[in-house]
C-alpha cells in the first residue's frame, strides 16, 4: 500500500505528526493540522479513480446497391475531396477550392450516415446573410464589399460524428478564505485553507466534430449549433441539389477534439459549484466517461468562396439556423485612420478633465 | 506646470482608449474561433452530485507591523 504523502497548503512543504502537540505539523512554516481534518481528506483522495476517456466501437451502415444507384461521385484532382450527390444534380467545381471536379467511374462507398439535417434555407439566403455580414464592419476594406463577387455558392452535406457520452469525476480544489483586520499596531491577515471534493455524473448528447479534412475545423465550429431534433434518417433523395463530402477523418480521429470539450465543460461545470471562497485552485480532475457512443450524420452548410488580392476567404452559413460566419480583412489605413481619431477625441477630453482637477488643486 | 502634467496624463489615457476601441473593431472582423467546450450539449437534468465536501484543512495568520508615524520634532 501505498504511503499518502501530506503537503502543506500554506508553503507545500511536506507535513509529519508532530507527538509533543498530538497533531500534524509543518516543519517550514509551523502551520498544525487537525487530525479529524486529515482524516476526512485521506477518504475523500482514498475515493478518486483514474481518468479515462474511451468510447466503445461504432459499427456503422454499409451503402446498399439501391443507395448507391441514384448517386455519382466527382474527384478533386487539386485538393482530394471526394463528392457526391444524386445523380441529377450537376457538379463541375469543388466546394472547397474552386477547382474542376471530374465524374468518377465507380462510387465507392464509406459509411452510409445515420442521420441527416434538410437544408432550411436556399443559395439566395445565404447571398443576403453574406451582404449583412459586410455591414457595420469600420475596419472592411472598402473595396472588399463593393467590388467582391463570390466564386462559388455551394450548398454542401458536410460529414460529421455526433459523440454522446455520460462522464462521472471527482474533483479536488484547493480553496482560500482571507479576512483582514488591524488594532493599532498591526495589520493582520487570516488565511483559512480548505480541501473541496465534489463527485458526480453529468451526459453529453450530439457533440458534432466535422468529418472532413477540407473543412476548416474552426469554421464548422463557429457554424454551431444545430436542432438535431430536425434531424431525419438519412436517405438519398435529400442530396438532390446539393453536395456532400465523403468523411476523410475516422470517428478515432475525432474523439480527441470531442473528448477535450467533455473534459472542458465537466470541469467548468462542477466548478460552478464551489462557491464563497476568495480563491479556488484545481489541484486534481478524474474524469471518466461512460455509455459513450457515436453517430455519422451529414449536416447542412452553404459555403462562399473568394478571392481577394491573392488571399482565400471562405465563409460558411448553417444550412439549417442562417448563422453566417468568416473572417473578414482588414484595412490598415482605415485601423490607423480610427486610432488617430479616437485619440484625438479622448486626448481633448482627458486634457480638459486633467487640466482642470489639476489647476483646483 | 500644471499643463505638461495634463498633456502626459491625457496622451498615456487616450492612447489606451484608442487602443482599446480600434481593439473593438478589429475583433468584429473575426467570427470564427476554435470551440472547446461543450456547454450547450450538456442534457437537461442530467447533472448530479452523488459528494460535496468542503474540508477545513488550517489557518495561518500573517501580521505586518504599521508605519509608526514620525515623531514631530521640537525646536528650542
Amino acid at each position: 500500500m501505498a504511503l499518502q504523502e501530506y503537503r502543506c497548503p500554506c508553503c507545500g512543504g511536506s507535513i509529519e505528526f508532530n507527538s509533543s502537540i498530538g497533531k500534524m505539523k509543518c516543519p517550514f512554516c509551523d502551520t498544525e493540522f487537525e487530525m479529524d481534518a486529515l482524516k476526512e481528506l485521506d477518504e475523500a483522495l482514498n475515493k478518486e479513480e483514474p481518468e479515462s476517456m474511451k468510447w466503445e466501437g461504432y459499427e456503422g451502415q454499409s451503402w446498399s446497391g439501391e443507395d448507391m444507384n441514384g448517386m455519382s461521385a466527382y474527384h478533386c484532382k487539386s485538393c482530394g475531396a471526394e463528392i457526391v450527390t444524386a445523380e441529377t444534380t450537376a457538379a463541375s467545381a469543388c466546394p472547397f477550392c474552386g477547382n474542376p471536379i471530374v465524374m468518377m467511374q465507380n462510387f465507392a462507398g464509406n459509411l452510409k450516415p445515420d442521420f441527416i439535417i434538410p437544408f432550411k434555407l436556399d443559395k439566395n439566403a445565404a447571398k443576403e446573410a453574406l451582404s449583412k455580414h459586410f455591414q457595420g464592419k469600420k475596419l472592411l476594406p472598402s473595396a472588399f464589399s463593393s467590388e467582391n463577387h463570390i466564386d462559388e455558392v455551394n450548398g454542401v452535406y458536410v460529414p460529421f460524428w455526433l459523440f454522446n457520452s455520460g462522464a462521472d469525476a471527482d474533483m479536488r480544489y484547493k480553496a482560500t478564505k482571507v479576512r483582514r483586520w488591524s488594532d493599532n499596531d498591526y495589520e493582520y491577515k487570516e488565511t483559512k485553507y480548505y480541501t473541496i471534493v465534489r463527485s458526480g455524473s453529468l451526459s453529453f448528447e450530439n457533440i458534432p466534430v466535422d468529418g472532413s479534412k477540407k473543412m476548416d475545423d474552426d469554421l464548422m465550429d463557429s457554424l454551431e449549433p444545430f436542432n438535431f431534433d430536425e434531424q431525419k434518417e438519412f436517405i438519398t433523395a435529400y442530396l438532390s441539389g446539393y453536395l456532400a463530402d465523403k468523411y476523410d477523418v475516422s470517428a478515432d480521429e475525432s474523439v480527441e477534439r470531442a473528448n477535450l470539450r467533455i473534459k472542458n465543460s465537466t470541469a467548468q461545470t462542477f466548478l460552478s459549484t464551489v462557491k464563497g471562497y476568495d480563491t479556488v485552485q484545481t489541484e486534481n480532475a478524474n474524469i471518466r466517461l461512460r455509455d459513450g457512443s457515436y453517430k455519422y450524420v451529414l449536416l447542412p452548410m452553404w459555403i462562399l468562396n473568394t478571392n481577394w488580392n491573392g488571399q482565400k476567404f471562405i465563409f460558411g452559413m448553417n444550412g439549417q439556423t442562417g448563422k453566417f460566419v468568416g473572417n473578414l480583412p482588414m484595412d490598415k489605413g482605415k485601423f490607423w485612420k480610427y486610432f488617430f481619431l479616437y485619440f484625438l477625441i479622448s486626448f481633448a477630453v482627458c486634457f480638459g478633465i486633467a487640466y482642470l482637477i489639476l489647476t483646483m488643486d | 506646470m500644471e499643463v505638461a502634467e495634463a498633456v502626459v496624463i491625457a496622451i498615456v489615457i487616450a492612447l489606451i482608449i484608442a487602443f482599446v476601441l480600434t481593439s473593438g473593431l478589429r475583433a468584429e472582423l473575426k467570427s470564427v474561433q476554435t470551440a472547446t467546450q461543450a456547454n450547450i450539449y450538456i442534457k437537461e437534468g442530467s447533472f448530479k452530485l452523488s459528494n460535496e465536501q468542503d474540508i477545513y484543512v488550517c489557518k495561518k495568520v500573517d501580521r505586518t507591523a504599521k508605519p509608526k508615524p514620525q515623531q514631530q520634532q521640537v525646536q528650542r
